[in-house]
């Protein structure tokens, strides 16, 4: 890891705060806890556990705590090509792409994390709030599926919101959520760019097109890949 | 020693503005609106111009980090810290460029022990200006308002190390303060509302437009100051004298004082017959700027004035010290060039159509260029330029401002966010 790289590291930790990044978990596990609740209540049979629990994987963790939380990341960020010019380490010479890859990969880290954290917590929880075999095992397997689902969500839609904010700014960023939450909950054609559609598909839920959840995990990766070469290019070395 | 390029570059609000510096102390005279920020901020690396093209040496600041590392800059606003205290801070950038944290903390008033998050907006500005001064080996250092930064017990200082600077690299300083820039020494320029002039005041030290540029292309930077003086006549002199008046601060009978509630002080002297001008911003501290034709005459009726109203002068100084002044100087200066440049046409017009060999000629129409007449602006400016299109102090010259040009792809853009 290059210097510019920690640099941007580091000072994204300083951006985010400690304060705001335990408020913003603090908040993400109390929307959990309430969808836990209300979603354990009408569970009566073996079906709907594993509904519920796919629900609260897939529509809570995935699709509601992870983008938000990663828009949250990206906002507090900030990072615009002004901020990133006249940022103290850029300007007295340091590389400001390697720097600015820096800053995201920090904010990927801990969309990753909490997501991974509370994909585990919905798995238990849904195990906790059934009867035991209706729904999926706290097995390490599937431990491990949920966190790494988790983590390359995540490091999807930071990259995408940085790609988003960087080109059309705030309203990029807001427009690529919006997006994402209309678009993506779709099956066809026009869902496959939006990340949402492809975290469902690993989940078990619908894919876009018919695909395959291996093909889907791709299509996360080049979107994700896509956004960071994007997101590269605009900032200036 | 590298050379820093401006080539017709565009970055709102300089417009044009081409410049060649390499090596010595460059001053350029101009307020944050004229668009001093933008031009450090162009020579820093933190700004890409939306037309046209800065080098420093070969590379473009903007663009290369190595480049950015040999450039000591000082900015008009200094953007805020991450995190971390003033030393450590200063140990990171040593990874960058060889400064001295040592050095630094020595000369600035700012304690290694602050956080960064702590430090106000002067103290960022006067952290950087000794991070820029400690910087040995610079291939440039750039500075907005250096003497601005520094503390009142600083001053001294940082003009010896500039000076010291000037010696071995190319220096370039903006101040808003025409005091300040005569302090400063060097080759001095004047940025108006984004376009870049040499200033035309007779003292320039040597080096006063080695390699410059000035507006629009070689030589016409200056060949426009002096071209208008030249083609003034009589009475310019004159008027060139009170540019340079204002330059050195004593613009003929120019009196400003200081009180602390000066209204009417200020009603009893524009009473007075012999106060001409009268400038008093309420906002600015209650300072009072007088312009009369005699300084006895403007001094007694400031006495006068200050019996008769019954108010504290706090100070009383000879001179504005004042840009203001430097541009007004410089527009009567452009106004009587334009005026003896079209008095000159008509003598010429009319010698033309006396003579009766040639016969009765057509008249030219008013966009037909006219030959130049010797001492006309016209000698200096090369066909298609502005300076033929519109002849200084002509009502076309009056506001600065260029045509837009058509807009720039999108890669030569300036991005925003």
């Amino acid at each position: 890891m290059n210097a510019h790289f920690r640099q941007g590291v580091r000072d994204a930790g300083y951006t985010l705060g400690g304060a705001w990044s335990i408020a913003a978990a603090v908040a993400s596990l109390l929307v959990l806890t309430i969808a836990s609740v209300l979603e354990g209540q009408v569970v009566t049979t073996a079906d709907a556990a594993r509904e519920v629990q796919l629900r609260l994987l897939g529509g809570v963790v995935f699709g509601l705590v992870l983008p938000l939380f990663a828009f949250g990341v990206s906002a507090r960020l900030g990072g615009s090509l002004r901020e990133l010019m006249l940022t103290s380490w850029a300007r007295y010479g340091g590389h400001r792409r390697g720097y600015a890859l820096g800053r995201q990969a920090l904010a990927a880290v801990l969309t990753g994390a909490l997501a991974g954290v509370l994909a585990l917590l919905a798995l238990g929880l849904g195990s906790a709030t059934a009867a035991p075999g209706l729904t999926l095992p706290l097995s390490l397997g599937n431990m491990l599926a949920v966190v790494w689902v988790g983590a390359l969500g995540s490091v999807t839609y930071v990259a995408a919101f940085a790609a988003a904010y960087a080109y059309a700014g705030n309203t990029g960023r807001a427009v690529f959520l919006v997006g994402d939450w209309l678009l993506g909950s779709g099956t066809s054609l026009l869902a496959l760019p939006w990340p949402r559609a492809h975290l469902g598909s690993l989940l078990g839920a619908e894919s876009p097109i018919g695909l395959a959840p291996r093909d889907s995990a791709v299509c996360l990766v080049i979107i994700a890949t896509v956004a960071t070469v994007a997101y590269a290019r605009r900032v200036p070395r | 020693m590298s050379e820093l390029v401006f080539e017709h570059v565009w970055s709102d609000p300089l417009k044009d503005v081409s410049l060649r510096a390499s090596g010595g102390v460059w001053v350029i005279l101009g307020d944050e609106s004229d668009g001093t920020g933008a031009l450090v901020e162009l020579c820093a690396g933190v700004r890409e111009p939306r037309r046209g093209r800065v080098t420093l040496g070969a590379e473009a600041p903007g663009r290369s980090p190595l480049c950015r590392r040999g450039i000591a800059s000082l900015l008009g606003v200094e953007a805020p810290f991450t995190g971390g205290d003033v030393r450590h801070w200063l140990g990171e950038l040593s990874a960058l460029r060889p400064v001295s944290a040592a050095t630094v903390l020595e000369s600035c008033s700012v304690s290694g022990d602050r956080p960064l998050r702590s430090l106000s907006g002067a103290e960022r500005r006067e952290l950087a200006c000794w991070v820029a001064l400690a910087q040995a080996d610079a291939a440039l250092v750039v500075l907005h308002d250096p003497l601005a930064a520094c503390g009142a017990g600083q001053r001294e200082r940082a003009l010896g190390r500039i000076a010291e600077l000037g010696r071995v690299t190319t220096v370039l300083l903006t101040t808003a303060s025409v005091a300040e820039a005569r302090v400063l020494g060097g080759s001095r320029w004047r940025l108006d509302r984004g376009l870049l002039e040499p200033i035309a005041d007779g003292t320039s030290a040597p080096g006063a437009g080695q390699g410059g540029v000035g507006q629009g292309g070689v030589g016409q930077g200056g060949a426009r100051v002096g071209g208008a003086v030249a083609a003034g006549g009589d009475g310019d002199e004159a008027r060139d004298g009170a540019l340079r008046a204002a330059w050195h601060g004593v613009a003929g009978a120019l009196l400003t004082l200081e009180a602390d509630a000066p209204r009417e002080l200020v009603a009893a002297l524009a009473r007075h017959p012999d106060v001409h001008e009268l400038r008093y911003d309420e906002q600015g501290g209650g300072r009072v700027v007088l312009r009369g034709s005699d300084m006895d005459r403007l001094a007694r009726a400031v006495a006068r004035a200050v019996v008769s109203a019954g108010v504290d002068v706090r100070s009383l100084r000879a001179g504005a010290d004042d840009l203001d002044a430097l541009r007004a100087a410089t527009t009567a200066m452009n106004d009587a060039a334009g005026a003896g440049y079209r008095a000159a046409r008509a003598r010429g017009r009319a010698a033309v159509s006396a003579t009766p060999e040639l016969g009765p000629s057509p008249a030219p129409s008013p966009d037909q260029p006219v030959a130049p007449t010797p001492g006309s602006p016209d000698r200096a400016a090369p066909p298609g330029s502005p300076e033929r299109a519109a002849p200084p102090g002509s009502p076309e010259r009056a506001a600065p401002e260029r045509p837009e040009p058509p807009e720039p792809p999108e890669s030569n853009r300036e991005r925003s966010p």
